[in-house]
């Protein structure tokens, strides 16, 4: 609900913005609607029960043959007043988690203005521009592939932040350079390995991206720091209170061992984001790579990612291919053996029942390592203006403790196919 | 009837050399940069045409406020003039525009209905550019740059 009377307050903040902007110069009005849509079809083979997801706010694919993770629908309202001011609206439904918050259907809502002409300030719910696709992961039109590399961008729940941004834009030479920095909150939500909802507050985000285009070649360069809160429910609070409790044991040896299990049972912290990427157009050839090292100290989420890809366009068909991996900066945990120092003091019963608890907790932290490769091969053909078609087949391969970019996972190594058929459309455009 | 399938080939391949024919033809044609008269523009060169219709400056050179527009979106000139501009086919410019568009950077300019809409617009915003399928035939518009 907060996320809804952020963005209500944004509107009429604009709104009012807008009644006054009227009333100093006559200028052109211009609104308009339009939309995109996935209608996709995902098949997998391999990892039994393991659910697909395109990012951690999906509830993960209930059967191998899903129609729920790539279909979706959006709108955007855009209104114009003269060259200064600007706003918009944009709702996307999707399959989301159930107990989502509501306003999480609302991608973008912003005000923005012009004070000059390549210089834009917004308030409202915007996209921090840090990733080279993950601000428009919904709108499968955009890009080329099935969906965007999910070993890269899966991890990410939501990609908007509340608050406010600037943007610059200059030339220097045959180059167009871009800057944006924005600031805010996020309040959004996130599943578990378990499916499990867990509502998730990111605050002091501060995010740079610069962007430098020249030629056929684009590259960026972003970074954003911001502190992430995430309520995993009463169960991980009881596996903390217990891991906090044998980490004060005065039994020797005990606190030892349960010491690197205690220290990465993640509740939040400080995070770091940062990331390069290269876009390389020539002729009919695309050439996309982008590398990222997400931060977050004590916890199992550390880690690296990276994604490339080739696509070359012959006529309306696009042939392309693409290899990603996420790879964390640390092993995963090994459970603790806290029950050879318990026996002796409190007993074999009681020791046991610790080793249980030290068993669960291990499992839980290591829930939330990504460590997987992917590499894939698909065409898109563009059989109309504003519509695609979309084949794709993925060869997955996640490693043991590192399956959190689905749902439903054991844990265990697995490796499996993934082959996807979408339509991605845009219209009113 | 035996004898009408050695024809059929023939008919494809006239037909398909009287399509290229007639899309050489229409990739041709030239397209007419035009802003308005009241425009202190002169010229304008391809890196700045292609950088303003890609949504990467809202400006011109001058530091002027650029307001680009397009012909119909799913019309031949508009295709055609992606075409000569960028070397990208009207997919791909769409594309490229959804994402744009969608991510909440650059509106896509807005579109004109034809060449007569397109005067009209361009009479009435010395800040607008645009372009044209025929040379314009009154002094109330400027043409700063030929296609090709």
């Amino acid at each position: 609900m907060r996320s809804i009377s952020f963005v209500t307050l944004v509107l009429a903040c604009g709104s009012g913005l807008a009644v006054q902007a009227q009333a100093q110069e006559p200028a052109d009005d211009s609104l308009t609607l339009s939309g995109f849509g996935t209608v996709g079809l995902v098949d997998k083979t391999g990892a039994p029960r393991w659910g697909l997801i395109r990012s951690t706010a999906q509830k993960g694919a209930a059967s191998d043959l899903s129609a729920t993770i790539d279909s979706r629908l959006g709108a955007q309202i855009d209104w114009t007043h003269g060259n200064d001011w600007e706003a918009a609206v944009q709702g996307v439904l999707l399959h989301r988690a159930r107990g989502a918050l509501s306003g999480e259907a609302i991608e973008q809502a912003y005000v923005g203005y012009r004070p000059w002409a390549n210089t834009r300030l917004r308030l409202g719910r915007v996209s921090p521009d840090l990733f080279l696709y993950s601000e428009s992961r919904n709108v499968g039109y955009a890009f080329t592939w099935a969906r965007p590399p999910t070993d890269f961008y899966a991890f990410a729940p939501v990609v908007n932040v509340d608050g406010l941004d600037v943007e610059q834009r200059w030339d220097a030479g045959s180059a167009s350079w871009r800057l944006r920095a924005t600031t805010g909150t996020i309040r959004t939500s996130a599943t578990d390995g378990g499916r499990s909802y867990s509502p998730v507050s990111v605050d002091d985000i501060l995010a740079v991206g610069l962007s430098r285009e020249s030629g056929g070649l684009l590259l960026k360069l972003s970074y954003m720091q911001s502190r992430v809160n995430m309520d995993h429910g009463p169960e991980y609070r009881a596996l903390l209170q217990g891991v906090g409790a044998l980490h004060q044991s005065p039994v020797p040896g005990v606190r030892e061992a349960i010491a690197p299990l205690h220290q990465k049972l993640w509740t939040g912290g400080a995070t770091t984001y940062l990331a390069l990427a290269a876009q390389y157009d020539s002729g009919p050839w695309t050439f996309v790579a982008e590398g990222s090292r997400l931060g977050v100290p004590r916890s199992t989420l550390d880690a690296y990612r990276g994604y490339v890809s080739a696509a070359w366009r012959k006529d309306t068909v696009t042939y392309y291919a693409l290899a990603s991996r996420t790879r964390p900066r640390e092993a995963a945990l090994a459970t603790p053996d806290v029950a050879s120092s318990l026996a002796p003091v409190a007993g074999p019963a009681a020791a046991q029942q610790a080793q249980m608890l030290a068993g669960y907790a291990t499992y839980a932290a290591n829930q939330f390592r990504f460590d997987q490769r992917t590499v894939g091969v698909g065409f898109r053909w563009d059989f109309a203006s504003n519509a695609a078609l979309k084949f794709q087949v993925d060869r997955f391969h996640v490693r043991q403790n590192g399956a959190a970019g689905w749902r439903n996972h054991d844990g265990q190594a697995a490796k499996g196919t993934l082959v996807s058929l979408l339509v991605d459309f845009v219209w009113g455009q | 009837m035996p004898r009408a399938f050695p024809k059929l080939p023939c008919v494809l391949t006239a037909t398909a050399l009287a399509v290229h024919a007639l899309q050489c033809t229409v990739a041709a044609a030239p397209l007419y940069v035009v802003v308005s008269a009241q425009s202190p523009l002169r010229s304008v060169n391809q890196n700045e045409l292609v950088a303003i219709y890609t949504g990467r400056t809202r400006a011109f050179s001058d530091g002027s406020i650029a307001t680009p527009l397009d012909q119909k979106r799913d019309g031949p000139a508009r295709a055609e003039f992606y075409q000569l501009l960028t070397g990208m086919d009207i997919a791909r410019i769409n594309s490229y525009w959804a994402r744009l568009h969608f991510t909440g950077q650059v509106r896509p300019p807005q579109t004109a209905e034809d060449d007569t809409a397109m005067l009209q617009r361009l009479r009435s915003d010395p800040s607008a550019i645009g372009y044209l399928t025929r040379p314009p035939q009154d002094n109330s518009v400027r043409v700063v740059m030929h296609l090709p």
